[in-house]
């Protein structure tokens, strides 16, 4: 069930990249307008917003084998 | 445990059904997005010129105020890098979210920090190259240009290739 759920999240990130591709189509033509919207996105890419918690990177923790943990008391 | 939420499910074509189902539907919308990613996205329609005073952002007008013809490799380019940014981000958001959840899995953590390693630096490389491009279409700055388009892509199908391969494992059907 993990997995489906997890597999349902992937198709969600892959849809949401078809929307865009969909939404940026009118009547076989890209109009000016959406053409705009994707300079205002590369615009924002290179401002470099990659300062939120998504892009930090946590360090896993270190996991003794259970041979050597230290003794808890 | 905790079980990982998917995020944005507000589609019911986006709800678990049954294996079979998802294998169908992951195959065809990978297909799809790697085709896209391969430069398919403009064959989905034509740039509008626009006009003399709203004209098109890839095209421009001349001096003698003739509308120019759109640049289709740009275009391409801008979607190629905007549509990776936003794929990559709402992977390593969504490994974030469900990082509990996904423990029994650490293969999704490790890529999600890959690309959070190295992301930045990929992106600003390819902003940097699209700009060389844009401001001097010459075929050396094209191919530099789709080389940085093809670490974007290497990035986007290894967030793919992580997630997905988890329900397509014999141990998972």
């Amino acid at each position: 069930m993990n997995a489906l759920l997890i597999a349902s999240g992937a198709i969600s990130i892959l849809k949401a990249a078809m929307e865009e591709i969909n939404a940026q189509v009118q009547d076989g033509k890209i109009p000016v307008e959406a053409q705009q919207a994707q300079l205002r996105k590369i615009d924002a890419i290179r401002a470099g917003d990659f300062s939120g918690p998504e892009w930090e990177v946590v360090p896993d923790p270190v996991v003794l084998p259970s041979s050597t943990a230290p003794d808890p008391l | 445990m905790e079980r990982p939420r998917p995020f944005r499910v507000d589609s019911t074509d986006c709800q678990p059904q049954s294996p079979a189902h998802m294998r169908k539907l992951l195959n065809s919308i990978l297909l799809a997005a790697a085709v896209c990613m391969a430069g398919c996205n403009s064959g989905c329609g034509t740039l509008d010129k626009g006009t003399p005073d709203k004209p098109s952002p890839y095209g421009g007008v001349t001096a003698t105020g003739e509308m120019k013809t759109p640049d289709r490799v740009l275009y391409d380019a801008d979607f190629a890098i905007a549509t990776s940014y936003s794929t990559i981000r709402n992977f390593v958001k969504w490994e974030l979210d469900n990082r509990a959840a996904l423990a029994s899995t650490p293969g999704v953590k490790k890529a999600a920090d890959r690309l959070r390693a190295g992301a930045k630096e990929w992106f600003k490389s390819a902003v940097a190259v699209r700009d060389a491009y844009a401001a001097n279409p010459t075929a050396e700055n094209r191919s530099a240009l789709q080389k940085a388009l093809d670490v974007l892509q290497q990035a986007v199908l290894e967030a793919n290739r992580y997630i997905v391969a988890q329900p397509l494992t014999p141990e998972n059907p």
